[in-house]
């Protein structure tokens, strides 16, 4: 049944066109994409689990986990979905934005199936480690900070899944060099040249990894004396942030990829998209360092040149990208004669009814909103001193991966599953409903977290602050709020299990896709090039964005001047 | 190929109560903690 649901129907050349899109697909592309995107649902599955128990716990009126086996649980829910649901839908998105959209062979199939298969052995291994720890070791959580000791056998699945990842990543680049090759004055399509920056990254991360755990590793098994817990934490942040650096690349190129397929975007402006993406190239990485703004160990110069300075180089491509893809859907659908001429009209009438382009609609505002403003707030040395170690710190990162580049994975693969696997989804109203209500429930799930972490200075990584054993001290005001967490938190899993009985439903009983986008790709519309066509409304929109950021910005410094006697 | 694109249905207004409802959430929160500070 596995191996069926991989397979195609392709020509003696082993390619197929794509119906909708046109692009020549090649079952060595194609069956790897397949493999990458439903094992990253296994993981799907499995972190969600974990995330419900979680949340019931920090729900403390529920506190339905004993301490020892919340972090059991908080560490397979972070490297569940965190990790392995991230990364084997970003190997995926390689393949997709490589080859798929090349329209070529994807070249050394054979070490995209060793990547595979080292992948998921190691995944197997690291949630075995996690699942079986026991004193002296710790569990990880995502951090495994040394000098704590986790098993070894943690650290070598850590080592052999990122060079598991390094290997499936090869043909990609492969792939790249051999269209470079052949057409060496042409352009990369920019959803090939957002994967290309995604891969890039992803290869400055993963070697990260590598500089991180093999030494830590080899330290867990005796050979190495000492480890330096410092020059850990600094080594660990390249791979413990480049992951989610990773995640934003891939998540920003599926948003150009997705908007473009069902609601008739443009580029307005190939340049300044690609401009931006070399400024995550540059600057990126530097985001990195937010994560040690408190740490004793480096200066004060350092954190604010890599934080308060460079970073910035980011911030600036993210509200690029912010202003051109919801730019590139106005003046696309105007070019084509969509939702009439006024300020909104071709928002009013984009396929809000197909959960392909909802969930990437609703991951673009609410990743701005939630995940970015909180983001670049955290990431300034000044202001990060109220959040540090807070709920807060959850609160803006399930901003970013579980709102953002989650419900854009989502909305990707409801389309791999109608374009690739050929699928019908099934239930077909509750698909339609799934990104709003998964959207709605875990923002507000991200907003409870901040405002316990903020106004109440409420505890990341502790499931008991509101009966904290001898001591009278409490986090108790902040009850409500975990309460409202717990909450939302379960209608999220809720809505994540629609999504997973959609998608793996849709496999197994779907009839065959009727192929179709909401807005069929050949409607070309005017003549006129895109950036003629008038984009006010995401003008109006962006101000009002920025509007939003300077209020959030000015209350921070607010509060921070307060900070004493600030929730007293 | 006009009549080929599909109509969003009532869909929009699903989309406009998810995002009223969250800036009301936001809202409230914002004034829950300015409470909290300055009450």
């Amino acid at each position: 049944m596995a191996i069926g649901l991989l397979e195609g129907t392709y020509g003696p050349d082993g390619f197929r066109t794509c119906e909708v899109t046109g692009l020549k697909i090649h079952r060595s592309a194609e069956v790897p994409l397949k493999l990458f995107g439903l094992t990253a649902v296994v993981a799907l599955i499995l972190g969600g689990t974990a995330a419900l128990l979680v949340a019931l716990t920090r729900w403390e009126a529920v506190g339905l986990l004993r301490p020892t086996q919340f972090y059991k649980y908080l560490s397979l829910h972070a490297w569940n979905l965190l990790i392995f649901w991230m990364v084997f839908m970003e190997v995926g998105i390689l393949y997709v934005g490589g080859p798929i959209v090349l329209g070529r062979k994807l070249p050394g199939t054979r070490l995209a199936r060793i990547g595979w298969v080292v992948m998921v052995a190691s995944a197997v291994l690291i949630e075995y480690a996690i699942w079986t720890t026991a004193y002296p070791n710790q569990q990880p959580l995502l951090t495994s900070y040394a000098p704590m000791k986790s098993s070894a056998l943690f650290y070598l699945g850590v080592d052999t899944f990122i060079l598991g990842t390094v290997v499936a990543a090869l043909p990609f680049f492969a792939c790249i060099w051999q269209e470079k090759s052949e057409n060496p004055n042409g352009t990369l399509p920019l959803v090939t040249f957002g994967a290309f920056v995604t891969g890039i990254i992803a290869v400055e991360a993963l070697l990260g990894g590598l500089i991180t755990y093999v030494p830590t590793f080899l330290w867990r098994i005796g050979v190495v004396e000492h480890i330096d817990a410092a020059w850990y934490r600094q080594m660990y942040w390249i791979i413990g942030h480049g992951t989610q650096q990773i995640n934003l690349a891939a998540m920003i190129t599926s948003w150009y990829f997705m908007t473009h397929l069902t609601a008739g975007a443009e580029v307005v402006s190939e340049k300044v998209s690609r401009g931006a993406f070399i400024l995550y190239l540059f600057f990126i990485n530097m985001g990195a360092a937010h994560h040690l703004m408190a740490d004793p160990a480096l200066t004060a110069g350092w954190k604010m040149w890599n934080t308060s300075y460079a970073m910035y180089g980011a911030v600036l491509a993210s509200l690029i990208h912010a202003f051109a893809i919801p730019a590139g859907i106005e003046a696309g659908r105007r070019k084509r004669g969509l939702g009439g001429d006024s300020w909104f009209g071709w928002l009013r009438t984009a396929p809000w009814h197909d959960p392909g382009f909802s969930a990437t609609a609703l991951s673009i505002i609410l990743f701005g909103y939630l995940g970015g403003i909180t983001g670049v707030l955290m990431g300034q040395m000044q202001l990060n001193t109220m959040r540090h170690n807070t709920l807060a710190v959850p609160g803006h990162f399930h901003g970013t991966v579980a709102v953002g580049t989650t419900l854009a994975f989502m909305g990707l693969l409801y389309y791999v599953i109608r374009l690739f696997f050929r699928k019908e989804w099934i239930l077909d109203r509750l698909a339609r409903l799934q990104p709003y209500l998964y959207g709605a429930a875990m923002s507000i799930a991200s907003m409870a977290m901040m405002e316990a972490g903020i106004v109440y200075g409420v505890p990341r990584r502790d499931p008991v602050t509101t009966s904290i054993p001898g001591t009278s001290f409490s986090f108790s005001a902040a009850s409500p709020m975990l309460a409202i967490l717990g909450i939302a938190a379960a209608v999220a899993v809720l809505a994540g299990a629609i999504f997973v009985l959609v998608a793996v439903g849709s496999l197994l009983f779907g009839k065959e896709a009727r192929m179709r986008v909401p807005v069929p790709l050949s409607l070309t519309g005017s003549e006129r090039p895109v950036h003629d066509f008038s984009m006010r409304g995401t003008l109006a929109m962006g101000l009002f964005f920025m509007l939003v950021f300077v209020l959030f910005y000015a209350m921070d410094w607010m509060w921070l001047s307060r900070l004493w006697t600030f929730g007293t | 190929m006009r009549d080929e694109v599909e109509d969003n249905g009532p869909w929009f207004g699903v989309f406009v109560f998810v995002i009223v409802l969250l800036f009301a959430a936001a809202g409230a929160a914002v004034v829950h903690s300015l409470m909290a500070t300055f009450g």
